[in-house]
This record gives structure tokens, C-alpha cells and sequence, in this order.
């Protein structure tokens, strides 16, 4: 017991920067799965192409291998640690491939939304002079953004636990002090169940939110 | 107000529209009737671009109707659209379905957009329902702030897409007599509809449509006591 609390400010400290991860993953994942389906919904060819491949890529490989092929393979053919920074390239690539993988799914979840919005939605908001982007944005998205809200909160806890794989490639968070500390004190067992018990109460959390949105938006059916 | 030349249209290998030509006057009610699968909604969603015609051409108010998405967005706020299902925005209350389309469209101010919106609501009965959301009206308010939306836009011609046919009985009254009303005010419309009463009072002509093709048409009283084609005959035998 006494190890875990002697060690706990630097597991916290380790928490503090998976949340950040998380945070920063979690935006971009947003970001990217909008515009990635926001694209396989074009009418371009082209676009869609791009989308798709985008998706079947970061879905088809593990996010480990994507993580050891940017932050470490990409910098020996490109002077990527130069341009950065040695200590910052890392962090800020895993942190782009972390939101990439986790957007490739986001595509998908946005992309049924949009699809699950009435047609006839879009067609009123066409009869009325609207702009294809016009319907889009006032119109199908913000009727579309409620029924993802759900499996977006999954996919952020998702996200959440997918940071501790940033840990082998050198990206300091919870997983990565924990080993630290177990390296010095040889307390696999209690530092490991700490770290399990201080995802499981962050996770646990936005699992629960998620439930209680669920319920209020069955309730509310707009 | 309306010329329609030769319209054809086709979904795959299936023609639905086999040349479909006629003018429709200004003020001018025209009423479109026939069978399910006859095209006649297909004809309805030609006129303002929601279905592209594969040939032919359609005039409206002087502009004609081309591939051109802007000019089919600019044609589209002089042609206002009622929906069998109503399509009201689920997530917008009756005030803001109204005045979205003149706000973000047409850059009017919320102010000016609301008070033309109330006016339409009260001319269609339902003042006081601004703060409500669709879901709570019934199918006939539904429809009616259906045709107050459309009308905001300040449309030359409305279009409506068997706007009756989703209705409990009891409400298709309520939606008919906002329709004749705004015939009364010299609407230009063109109606697909199975209402027979509406197109004999309302209606100054009617077009019976079968296999994507004007069968025969003429003036409401005339065409329904004294129907020239087979087909008619038999249609209108198997409604009246």
C-alpha cells in the first residue's frame, strides 16, 4: 500500500497526460472523421476515393504498428525530428495518429448518421432554395450530430484507453510512468492494479455519461 | 408561368416520364391525377430540379431549368414545395421552420423573418404555435406549416405532392381550404393529388397521366362527367 501511495503523484501526474492525449485525440478524431465523411458522401469520385482509402487504411492495420511506423519509422527517411524537435515530433505525431486511427472509425459513425437523417429532410431543405451545403449544415447535420452522440462517446472512451499505447513508442502518459515506477520498486502487481483502477474510473465515468445521454435522447425524440 | 416541352425522364432502364408537355398559366390551378406509377409525382419533383429530367425542357417565370446548380438554387426560391409527408425540420420549432429558408437563403433579418412568419401562421390558423416542434402537431398542422414555410419563401408557383394523401380523414379538410384559399389569392399551383372534390372546385383544369404520358386533359367538370379515353373512363370509374 505504501508504495502505491508513495508513487501515486507520479501515476497522476502519468493520468494527467493521458488525459491530454485523449483530449487532443479526441478533437482530432472528430475533426477528421467529419471531413473524412463528409467526403465518402461527395459526389466527387474522387473524394470519396480519398475518404475510403483514408478509412480501410487506419481500420485495416493495428494502431501499434500505425503508431511505430509515424512517430518512428516516417523520421528515417524525413528530417521530420529536425523540422519538429526531437522530443516534440514524437509526441505530436503519436498524438495525430492516434487521432486518425480513432477517426477512420468516427467516419463511419458520422457517416450512418448523416445517412440515417431523413431524405425527405434534405429534399424540403432543397425546395426551399437551400445550397447543398446549406441543407447540410442546418438541416441534416445538426438532426444527424444526435443520434451519433452515443457511439461518439463510446468511440471517446475507446480513444481514452487506446492512449496507453503510446507508451512503446516512447510517449510519456499513465502507462509509460507506471513502468517507470515499476522499474525502481519491482511492485508489478500493485502499480499495474493502480493504473487498471485509474482507467477503469475515467472510462467507467464516460461510459456511464454515455448511457445518460442515450436515455435522454430516446426520451427526447427531436 | 410554367412550359414544359417534351419531358422525359427515366430511372435506369425504367422510363417513367415518356415526353410530357404542357404550359401552365399564371394563376392558374392545374390539378394532376392518375394512377400510382403513372409519374405524375415524378413530373412534380421534375419541375423544381429534385429529379433531374434526362430531356426536355422546363421554363418557370422565365427561367429556364438547367444543369447550372446555381440557377436550379435561384429557380428553386420562386417554387414552393408541399410534401405528401409534410418534411418539416424535426429539430427546429414551427417559428424557426418557417424562417430558416428566408434567413439563410434570402439574408433576411430574424426580425423581418418572424413577422412575416407569424403572419403566415395566422393565415393558415395556427397562431400561437410558434414555440412548438412538429412532433407536437398533428398531421394536418404539420402540412399547414408545410405550406406556411413554403410560402415564406414569397414562391410565384407552389407545388404540391399529394399533400392529402398521408392525412387522417379528418384533417384533409383543414389542408384543402388553406389550398383553395390561396387559389382564391391567385396562386399559381399545380397539384398531384387524389382529391376530386378539390380539383372539380378548385382545380381550372386537370391532366390525367398514365404510363409517363398525358392521356387526357381539360376542364375538371367536363373531363370527369365526360371522359374521352378508355383509360380515364376507367380510372376515374374506379375513384369516383
Amino acid at each position: 500500500m505504501n508504495i502505491i501511495w508513495q508513487n501515486l503523484p507520479i501515476l497522476l501526474d502519468g493520468l494527467r497526460l493521458t488525459l491530454e492525449y485523449s483530449a487532443v485525440a479526441i478533437i482530432l478524431m472528430i475533426v477528421f472523421g467529419l471531413v473524412a465523411a463528409l467526403m465518402r458522401l461527395s459526389q466527387s469520385r474522387v473524394l470519396r476515393g480519398i475518404g475510403s482509402v483514408y478509412v480501410e487504411i487506419f481500420r485495416s492495420t493495428p494502431l501499434l504498428v500505425q503508431l511505430f511506423f509515424i512517430v518512428l519509422g516516417l523520421p528515417a527517411i524525413l528530417p521530420l525530428n529536425r523540422i519538429f524537435g526531437p522530443l516534440f515530433y514524437p509526441i505530436l505525431a503519436a498524438a495525430i495518429t492516434l487521432g486518425l486511427n480513432e477517426g477512420a472509425y468516427v467516419t463511419e459513425i458520422i457517416r450512418a448518421g448523416i445517412l440515417g437523417v431523413d431524405r425527405g429532410q434534405k429534399e424540403a431543405a432543397a425546395s426551399i432554395g437551400m445550397t447543398r451545403v446549406q441543407a447540410m449544415r442546418y438541416i441534416v447535420l445538426p438532426q444527424a450530430f444526435k443520434r451519433m452522440i452515443p457511439p461518439l462517446v463510446n468511440q471517446a472512451a475507446q480513444t481514452v484507453k487506446d492512449t496507453s499505447l503510446l507508451a512503446p513508442v516512447g510517449v510519456v502518459e499513465l502507462v509509460y510512468q507506471g513502468e517507470i515506477v515499476i522499474s525502481e520498486t519491482f511492485a508489478s502487481f500493485a502499480i499495474w492494479s493502480t493504473i487498471a483502477v485509474l482507467y477503469f474510473i475515467v472510462i467507467y465515468a464516460i461510459s456511464r455519461w454515455s448511457a445518460m445521454l442515450e436515455k435522454r435522447l430516446q426520451l427526447d425524440k427531436r | 408561368m410554367i412550359s414544359v416541352k417534351d419531358l422525359h425522364k427515366s430511372f435506369g432502364d425504367n422510363e417513367v416520364l415518356k415526353g410530357v408537355s404542357t404550359e401552365v398559366a399564371d394563376s392558374e390551378v392545374l390539378v394532376v391525377i392518375g394512377p400510382s406509377g403513372s409519374g405524375k409525382s415524378t413530373f412534380l419533383r421534375c419541375l423544381n430540379g429534385l429529379e433531374v429530367a434526362n430531356g426536355g425542357e422546363i421554363e418557370i417565370a422565365g427561367m429556364k431549368l438547367t444543369q447550372h446548380r446555381k440557377e436550379v438554387y435561384k429557380l428553386r426560391q420562386h417554387v414552393g414545395m408541399v410534401f405528401q409527408h409534410f418534411n418539416l425540420f424535426h429539430h427546429l420549432t414551427i417559428l424557426e421552420n418557417i424562417t430558416i429558408g428566408p434567413r439563410k437563403v434570402k439574408k433576411a433579418s430574424k426580425a423581418e423573418a418572424e413577422r412575416v412568419a407569424r403572419q403566415l401562421l395566422e393565415r393558415v390558423g395556427l397562431a400561437g404555435k410558434e414555440p412548438s416542434y412538429p412532433d407536437e402537431l398533428s398531421g394536418g398542422q404539420q402540412q399547414r406549416v408545410a405550406i406556411a414555410r413554403a410560402l415564406a419563401m414569397s414562391p410565384k408557383v407552389m407545388l404540391f405532392d399529394e399533400p392529402t394523401s398521408a392525412l387522417d380523414p379528418e384533417m384533409v379538410g383543414e389542408v384543402l381550404q388553406v389550398m383553395k384559399d390561396l387559389a382564391t389569392e391567385g396562386m399559381t399551383m399545380v397539384v398531384v393529388t387524389h382529391e376530386m372534390g378539390f380539383a372539380r372546385e378548385v382545380g381550372d383544369r386537370v391532366i390525367f397521366m398514365d404510363d409517363g404520358r398525358i392521356v387526357e386533359e381539360g376542364e375538371p367538370k367536363a373531363l370527369f362527367a365526360h371522359p374521352q379515353m378508355d383509360r380515364t373512363k376507367d380510372f376515374l370509374g374506379k375513384i369516383l
